[in-house]
């Protein structure tokens, strides 16, 4: 199975870090936002990836001549993590893909996503997390995490672990 | 009345104008999107669509274009599927099959089209020219700088049609290759007729799908008549696209916007792409004289882009295009050529004459803004939809 990573290390210096925690349980080849220009987001939409995980809504600026999220353009699994409160997201409230699901990290700010983000389908918690994690138990603590959350989704998102999509 | 709109992934043309409709008139309605991968039967979509029309009650499925999945999903769940398209011919595979689901009623904007499904016994598909949100365009002003940026002799806003047809040829024998080139170049010389279909006759169609089995015995690929009128179809559009815009801009300003620059065009500015809703409208404002070389294989009907330039104020030099000619009077609402000459002499007068320029653009856009405003339309569709 094919699997992305977006991510965006210069507005979020974590990302970086908590990827080994997620690349523990799902490896896969990594997009940091801060080192591309347009043509990778072409890359990334002809790859033929089964999954592609966006961490805090990396790249999600780019748009289609007609105005729609360039990512929706995706035909593969899309997971969206969101580790920090909603107000902090200026695209989050953009309709995604049917085959894309948000989740919030911030148990609190559930059912306020849900409420505002009318055109997101999908929308769940994601495990307790450490995003800002630096010692060897949270990144512990943190990869338990990202196994169930995994295991959810795969579910979830009818995933065929063992053949691409 | 509430609704659920289905729009795919990529994004569409008229939706922002559809949905501001909706809420304007105060239709419910909640949009989903998905980008399949084969336009067949998919168990994830079907799933997540079901999930979907269960959690809220839905009066129909309104689809912004024709997508048999969706249809079939409609059809498992009873739910009607009203779907009004502005692409033709219909990109997907198996409409046919879709269409005898008593929950589908499709929208098409071309005459022949239409005419051609109820031929074959399809009541459910009706013809229903686009739509133009006028009040929208009308609101868009240019600054000093976009004026500079935009402004020109000619513009031209499309694709290069970058079809399958050298792939096509490259594997048929002689006989075939010829007869189809010849073809392709004849119908890009004819404006208003729309002949390749008539052309590709059964035994042609064998006689190319026996030669792929020579060439590769184990082949599965068999190529389907509509594959290939498009394929032709989109050829000799490019072949009209090329020489038109190298006649005119070995002569006059021209800037075109299209996703790639096409390195014949050495006289021609390449402006990249320009987004749908708040550049286009600027480019068609600025030009003298917008072109709209409409896809051969689009047979009557009035394509979005001469709705997008008329209801942008942007005077229009269309090729011939039956339903343009029927609803528009020719040399004094919008301007037709039927020949890449006739173009070329056009474009000449037109941009001498600024007077009978600028009358031609005002006289065509309140025809668009009194005749093809969304409220005309979803009217007629709401009134044969019954809802």
């Amino acid at each position: 199975m094919r699997v992305a990573y977006v991510i965006n290390s210069e507005q979020y210096p974590y990302h970086k870090q908590i990827l080994s925690d997620f690349e523990s349980v799902v490896s896969g080849k990594i997009y940091d936002v801060a080192e591309w220009d347009y043509r990778i987001v072409n890359e990334i939409v002809n790859c033929k990836y089964s999954v592609v995980i966006f961490f805090d809504l990396a790249g999600h600026q780019f748009r289609t001549t007609s105005d729609t999220l360039t990512f929706n353009k995706l035909t593969c699994r899309v997971a969206n993590i969101l580790f920090r409160r909603v107000e902090e997201y200026m695209h989050v409230e953009c309709r995604q893909n049917l085959s894309s699901f948000m989740y919030i990290s911030r148990r609190d700010n559930l059912e306020q996503v849900k409420r505002r983000c009318v055109e997101v389908p999908n929308i769940f918690y994601f495990p307790e997390f450490r995003y800002k994690a630096d010692s060897e138990e949270e990144h512990a603590f943190n990869m338990e995490s990202v196994k169930v959350w995994w295991s959810d989704y795969i579910k979830e998102a009818m995933i065929n672990e063992a053949a691409d999509i | 009345m509430k609704l659920l709109i289905f729009e795919s992934a990529t994004g569409t043309y008229t939706y922002r104008d559809i949905a501001q409709y909706f809420a304007k008139h105060g239709i419910e309605y909640r949009t989903v999107s998905y980008a399949f991968t084969n336009g067949r039967s998919d168990e994830f979509f079907e799933y997540q669509f079901a999930k979907i029309l269960k959690e809220d009650h839905y009066d129909a499925v309104f689809g912004i274009d024709y997508y048999p999945p969706v249809a079939k999903c409609c059809h498992d769940n009873s739910i009607r599927y009203i779907s009004w398209s502005y692409d033709n011919p219909i990109d997907a595979i198996d409409v046919e099959e879709s269409l005898v689901y008593p929950e589908v009623m499709l929208f098409v904007f071309d005459r022949i089209q239409a005419q051609g499904y109820i031929k074959k016994g399809f009541d459910n598909v009706y013809y229903l020219p686009l739509a133009v949100n006028c009040d929208r365009l009308e609101r868009i002003r240019l600054t000093k700088r976009e004026e500079q940026l935009y402004s020109t002799d000619v513009a031209f806003v499309g694709k290069m049609y970058d079809s399958m047809i050298d792939s096509f040829l490259a594997h048929m024998d002689d006989y075939c290759r010829g007869y189809i080139e010849s073809v392709v170049k004849a119908q890009s010389k004819v404006y208003g007729y729309y002949f390749i279909d008539e052309m590709l006759t059964d035994e042609l169609i064998a006689r190319v799908n026996n030669y792929f089995k020579v060439l590769n015995p184990d082949t599965e690929f068999s190529l389907r008549r509509e594959n290939l009128s498009y394929a032709m179809g989109a050829q000799s559009t490019k072949i009209e696209r090329l020489l038109l815009l190298k006649l005119v801009s070995a002569h006059y300003g021209l800037k075109y916007y299209s996703y790639e620059k096409c390195d014949l065009l050495t006289n021609a500015q390449y402006m990249g792409t320009c987004n749908y809703y708040d550049q286009m409208p600027k480019v068609f404002k600025a030009s003298k004289i917008n072109l709209s070389i409409t896809l051969k294989i689009l047979q009557s009907g009035i394509p979005l882009r001469a709705m997008d330039i008329l209801g942008s104020g942007g005077f229009l030099l269309s090729s011939f295009q039956p339903e343009i000619a029927e609803y528009f009077e020719n040399g004094t609402d919008v301007v037709m050529y039927d020949s890449i000459e006739d173009a070329y002499e056009k474009v000449k007068f037109y941009l001498e004459h600024e007077d009978r320029r600028l009358k031609i653009a005002g006289n065509g856009h309140q025809k668009v803004k009194e005749y093809f405003s969304y409220e005309n339309q979803f009217e007629k569709l709401f009134k044969i939809a019954k809802i």
